[in-house]
């Protein structure tokens, strides 16, 4: 980290010495660790929009879906701390990211040519996560309250349990009420699941 | 986050088994679409945040440069600060008083054609017109041919502006200060006047007043205001000293202006110095 990011007062990756401490904080997904390497990517995610033809505006994007990838490789462990910056890491995603954007996009450019094997599986699984994700939130909206609160909360937010009975968000006073509560919700929420994979013949 | 084997039911099939995968996967999405979403937000107010600090860092990086800039070079052209530096320099001209033989210091190399050349003499050392014109004494006085010439060498010493030096009008003073801003002097003198049926006479409204009668060409009238601020507020002093010098001429007080700016032109820091060389000269014998 260079002296001039160290003074600068609104430099997110002040807090972060090392590489394995920014990576620790991604780990635990830590919102100033993520701004850190978003920020140390953005340069490179405006170079990616410009080279691939992407709109101007684009870049944005581009970073926003190379770190939901970044996120779940270090989430299910597919991408391990090495001693490197994490950065290089979600820039290398970011090329491939804005790579198969063009490609959704039908963009014919040159920087096409030179990748004929346009098959990312990391892209790839990451568009199959959305779906899911989007299949879940309607499923939850269709559960109502208060199921959908109770799985939010422990789920999505990340919310301890007892955090969640000491600010009383929901109307279970006690930790083991509120588990109760969220098991019976998550078999829910599985069986609709599972009958909507039916429906569908999945 | 937790198993979702703990939700399956005790002989769960592999079909109950697909969907739980699918649903912790899709709340693992949600989780992640959440933060990153969150992350997006604090980012776009770390931008504003990142850009307006460089627009004060930029202004502050200008008004340094601003200011090495004026210590660099506008202290050279103190001197000649009441004057805006675009007019064009002033044309030798003859002497609208009666005696030939007066000579403007400055115009002294012209005459010993030669002596210095041009290519030394230096940009900030030149003295350009006066940026008004004097009051119309012609006007007041009737258009004789000496009323003329007193008009003309009035108009070349008429090195007037304002705001006033080292004066700041405050509140009550407002009206009269945009009146005299815009060079309306009638309106500012009927401000000023309203001011002194309001308030006590202070040095503020005396020093406006004298300023303002000035520039109507009212000599006397001028010089009865500026005449008791003599060495009352030093900030004032150098700007009050040259308006006195104009009041006396304008006066007809030729002789005691004469003296005034042979003192002001003798001191090399005071801002009015070269206009005193060049009222003297133009003055003197």
């Amino acid at each position: 980290m260079s002296i001039l990011e160290r003074l600068a007062p609104s430099n997110p990756c002040r807090q972060f010495d090392d590489n394995e401490r920014l990576f620790q904080a991604l780990k635990k997904l830590d919102n100033r660790a993520i701004l850190c390497v978003q920020t140390k990517a953005m340069p490179s995610a405006r170079k990616f929009a410009q080279q691939y033809g992407l709109l101007p505006d684009s870049a944005d994007e581009v970073l926003n879906q190379s770190t939901l990838i970044f996120l779940r490789k270090i989430q299910d462990g597919g991408y391990q701390f090495q001693g490197h910056a994490p950065s290089t890491y979600l820039v290398e995603i970011m090329r491939r990211v804005a790579l198969m954007m063009t490609r959704t996009q039908g963009k014919q450019h040159e920087a096409l040519e030179n990748h004929h094997d346009l098959h990312d599986p990391d892209v790839e699984v990451a568009q199959q996560q959305r779906e899911s994700a989007d299949l879940v939130r309607q499923f939850l909206a269709q559960m109502g309250e208060p199921c959908e609160t109770v799985i939010r909360l422990q789920h999505i937010d990340g919310y301890s349990d007892d955090e969640v009975v000491r600010q009383g968000w929901t109307r279970y006073t006690t930790t083991d009420s509120l588990k109760i509560k969220r098991s019976d919700c998550m078999k829910k929420l599985i069986q609709i699941a599972q009958q909507w994979r039916s429906t569908n013949n999945i | 986050m937790e198993e979702h084997k703990q939700y399956l039911s005790d002989h769960a099939d592999e079909a109950e088994r697909r969907a739980a995968a699918q649903v912790m996967e899709g709340l693992q999405g949600l989780r992640l679409e959440d933060k990153v979403a969150s992350v997006a937000v604090e980012r776009a107010a770390l931008y504003r945040r990142i850009f307006w600090q460089r627009i004060v860092i930029a202004m502050v990086a200008l008004a340094f440069i601003a200011g090495a800039a004026y210590l660099l070079v506008g202290r050279k052209s103190t001197s000649i600060a009441p004057t805006p530096p675009q007019l064009p320099v002033e044309q030798p001209q003859k002497s609208p008083v009666p005696r030939d033989n007066q000579v403007v210091p400055s115009e002294k190399g012209k005459d010993n054609t030669g002596s210095v050349p041009i290519a030394q003499v230096r940009p900030s050392e030149r003295l350009a017109n006066p940026r008004y014109p004097a009051p119309e004494i012609t006007l007041i006085r009737g258009d004789q041919e000496s009323n003329k010439t007193f008009q003309t060498l009035l108009n070349q010493l008429w090195y007037t502006d304002y705001p006033l030096r080292g004066l700041t009008s405050k509140d009550p003073f407002k009206q009269a200060d945009e009146n005299l801003k815009n060079r309306d002097f009638n309106a500012a003198y009927i401000a000023l006047n309203r001011l002194e049926n309001q308030m006590a006479v202070n040095d503020t409204l005396r020093y406006l007043k004298g300023y303002c009668l000035l520039e109507m060409g009212e000599g006397n009238e001028a010089l009865a205001n500026f005449d008791p601020l003599q060495g009352r507020h030093a900030a004032w002093e150098p700007q009050l000293q040259w308006y006195r010098g104009l009041a006396m001429l304008l006066a007809g007080e030729r002789a005691k202006a004469l003296d005034l700016f042979r003192q002001v032109k003798t001191l090399p820091k005071h801002p009015y110095r070269k206009q005193a060389e060049k009222a003297a000269g133009l003055l003197s014998k």
